[in-house]
């Protein structure tokens, strides 16, 4: 170990810090190049294109280690990278050409982390330019090291913050896209939400049509009738997939893999032909059918898994306690799979509730259609009427949340805990 | 409480692996039986095979007289321990407890009755409303000991029970397991692979290697007069010296095969009771039989090692191919040290009725 390890290993903070943070900017580079392209900016392409180059070379040039080649040309090029960054930003926002559409809220939201990344690479590569050229003391590098560890840490986590956060927004923007829509008076496709407009009337108005009820009744019905119909089947098969050896075993559950990967549109038509054959267009029975089928595959493979997990003993156990195999299953599998049942349950019940195109095709009266169905005829009428649409849409997203929200606690794994020695 | 009869069992998965051949032992009423033997001998599975949890390819078994192979392991009258104890997670102790009573549809009363009543037997009574994973180890251990004993069932099985235990929690609950024995009385098969346990636990003990019984005895009897060469050195730490060579004429000559200049001829004259047998054979003497004369410039071993145990140091000494272990009891520290230093050679004395011939096969030669 050499004695100056320190000032080998030592990076100070802030230029760490712009590093992270510098991945943040650089998407942000990127999702502005993005937009001056759609608005066919070319100017401020080339501004974000430098920008990017900038921002890149600040990155590569502070290393995970303190450099072993050090020079005062570096620090002149971090510098002028930083600057340059600096300057690309209000060049970008400002800068005047012929399809100028004035500064969005999108603009803002991308160049500004880069403006207070090139600060922060700015200052802290002015800060530290006797650790670029390596003129750095070796007690410096010792103090510098304690403050990396220190709030090295939470620097990188608010950097990560940042980033969840923005997935997160993007994540439910859509649903609050529509909860907006919901509430804006008239039909229009958002864009002019203001609090004090807000307004019910789109809900009542759902909630006035007879239809509606009728569809939710519809939905209901389908999706608990194929969740039963579906758990039913699932449950015995996964515990036979998972419990005994037999022939075709594997080849069984692989089949139900494969036929998991076809899409949806494909077995369209067979199940239309079957279907038909059966009679059972047009009926909730032909419904359930297929959706538990559909939704088999991943059930049993689900509940296969949990299976696996709960230790032959206890059945060895029970059956020497006095059961039969009909019982060891009621009393100890049922009971020990319930979080694997309802996470199972809520599976095909989300399945059915959500599932449009098989819905579309087998039914034709007005009077059966499920929800989402009777959602798209409301859009497809010669007016599309948004604002009811949406509405529409948080009412049917309400019981799937609350069915959620009741299960949660179910799907918290551990119940197997402390059976077995531990 | 009954007896119960392996007659000529056999377990085969398919034609190469036979986990079980031709076991045949007869357990009597009351008594603890320990089946010991390494991993992969068929102990677990002999015993699966009598709680009816395996199916029996070949052969009997039969409890209380009458024959099992065929009935569900509910209607055995068997309780059994199991090595991860198999507490049901979602039950308190107190269900876990009356579970198999209830499914044999017993009164609730009577149901309580016999609950407490184990519960006060294993010193439960305060963890009746917990559930499993809030005990530890030892108390789950209880537990499922508890749960075996509360049917009162015919026989009582325990596969390993307390190999998940810490050491000091195991001595403890082996002694309390002997205990309870002799309190109930209840024919007890036991499955493990230690052999202090199967020594201080066992009225008899059943040695198996590879599916096979080696020995069916008292467990002094297997140690002292062991049915051959794999008794003999599974049994006992350490265990038995066993010395390849060959006799004739009353006296055994060790095969030494010294390649150097270390050693010499090594003969041991045989009792009376031996003194018919000649050709090769190997000869099994138990390390605290081996006494040691230290200190002779020409004795014959050379000491290789030593473990100082306190209570004992285990010599470990050589000649030639042939290496012997000595233990020798109540070492003071001057002896300590002249054993344990390497530069000593040391002769050995050796009682004739201590001595075990085995012949080619490792079966015991008994000429009595």
């Amino acid at each position: 170990m050499r004695a100056d390890v320190a000032s080998l290993r030592w990076t100070p903070l802030g230029l760490q810090s712009t590093r992270w943070f510098g991945w943040i900017s650089l998407f942000s580079l990127m999702i502005m190049f993005a937009f001056a392209w759609m608005r066919n900016d070319d100017y401020g392409m080339k501004i974000v294109i430098v920008a990017i180059l900038c921002n890149s070379t600040i990155i590569y040039l502070v290393p995970e280690d303190a450099p072993e080649h050090r020079a005062s040309s570096r620090l002149s090029l971090f510098i002028s990278c930083s600057v340059l960054l600096m300057l690309s930003c209000p060049i970008f926002l400002f800068h005047r050409d012929s399809t100028f559409t004035g500064i969005t809220l999108i603009d803002l939201w991308t160049s500004l982390p880069v403006l207070l990344v090139s600060i922060l690479s700015f200052l802290s590569g002015i800060k530290s330019w006797r650790w670029f050229v390596g003129k750095h003391t070796q007690s410096e590098a010792i103090e510098g090291l304690s403050r990396s560890r220190k709030h090295g840490p939470r620097v990188l986590q608010i950097s990560k913050q940042i980033v969840l956060l923005h997935l997160g927004l993007f994540a439910i923007l859509p649903p609050l896209w529509t909860l907006m829509l919901s509430l804006t008076p008239g039909n229009s496709l958002g864009g002019d939400f203001k609090i004090s407009s807000i307004t019910f009337e789109h809900y009542e108005k759902i909630m006035g049509m007879d239809r509606f009820w009728v569809w939710l009744r519809n939905s209901i019905i389908v999706s608990v009738g194929t969740t039963i119909f579906g758990l039913s089947i699932a449950f015995p098969a996964a515990y036979g997939f998972s419990r005994y050896r037999f022939h075709g075993r594997k080849l069984g559950l692989f089949v139900f893999l494969i036929v998991q990967m076809f899409p949806g549109a494909l077995i369209l038509v067979p199940y239309f032909i079957v279907m038909k054959g059966f009679g059972l267009l047009n009926s909730f029975i032909g419904l359930m059918l297929a959706y538990s089928v559909t939704a088999l595959p991943l059930c049993v493979w689900l509940m296969k898994g949990f299976f696996d997990t709960i230790p032959i003993e206890l059945e060895e156990a029970a059956r020497v306690d006095g059961c039969s195999q009909l019982q060891v299953f009621i009393h100890i599998i049922f009971p020990l799979s319930l979080p694997a049942v309802a996470i199972t349950c809520l599976f095909s019940f989300l399945a059915a509730w959500n599932e449009f195109l098989l819905a579309l095709t087998f039914l034709s009266d007005t009077d059966k259609y499920t929800m989402p169905v009777g959602i798209a005829s409301m859009v497809s009428e010669t007016q599309p009427y948004w604002g009811d649409f949406a509405a529409a849409s948080i009412l049917v997203s309400l019981p799937v949340v609350l069915l959620f929200i009741t299960f949660q606690r179910y799907l918290v794994d551990g119940m197997v805990a402390g059976s077995v020695k531990g | 409480m009954a007896n119960v009869n392996f007659d000529n069992v056999w377990k085969k998965y398919d034609e190469d692996s036979i986990a079980v051949k031709e076991l045949s032992i007869q357990v009597n009423r009351g008594e603890f039986v320990v089946l010991v033997g390494p991993s992969g001998c068929g102990k677990t599975t002999s015993l699966r095979m009598l709680a009816g949890l395996e199916e029996i390819t070949d052969g009997t078994i039969s409890i209380g007289g009458a024959i099992v192979n065929d009935l569900a392991p509910k209607d055995r009258g068997v309780g059994m321990v199991f090595q991860s104890y198999a507490l049901y997670p979602h039950m308190n102790i107190r269900d876990n407890l009356s579970f198999g009573l209830r499914m044999q549809g017993m009164s609730n009363d009577q149901v309580s009755g016999r609950v407490v009543e184990a519960a006060e037997l294993l010193g439960l009574s305060e963890y009746l409303e917990r559930l499993p994973k809030h005990l530890s180890g030892g108390q789950r251990q209880r537990v499922a000991l508890g749960r075996a004993l509360v049917r009162q069932p015919a026989v009582l099985l325990m596969d390993e029970p307390l190999s998940n235990l810490d050491a000091k929690l195991r001595n403890q609950m082996r002694f309390e397991l002997r205990r309870l024995h002799e309190e109930l009385g209840t024919t007890t098969i036991y499955v493990t692979h230690d052999q202090i346990e199967a020594m201080t636990l066992a009225d008899r003990i059943v040695v198996m290697n590879e599916g096979r019984m080696q020995q069916f005895s008292e467990p002094l009897e297997a140690y002292h007069n062991p049915a051959n060469t794999f008794v003999a050195s599974f049994l006992g730490t350490p265990p038995m010296n066993l010395i390849y060579g060959e006799a004739m004429d009353g006296v055994f000559r060790a095969k030494v095969k010294n390649s150097g200049k270390e050693g010499g001829e090594l003969e041991i004259p045989l009792p009376e009771r031996l003194s018919n047998f000649s050709g090769d054979c190997t000869l099994g003497i138990r390390p605290e039989n081996v006494a040691l004369e230290i200190g002779k410039q020409d004795g014959k071993f050379s000491i290789s090692g030593s473990e100082q145990l306190g209570s004992e140091t285990i010599v470990h000494l050589k000649l030639g191919e042939v290496r012997i272990a000595a233990v020798w009891h109540r070492p003071g520290p001057d002896e300590n040290w002249r054993i344990t230093s390497r530069e000593n050679r040391v002769d050995i004395i050796i009682e004739g009725k201590d001595i075990r011939l085995f012949d080619n096969n490792g079966d015991a030669i008994n000429n009595e």
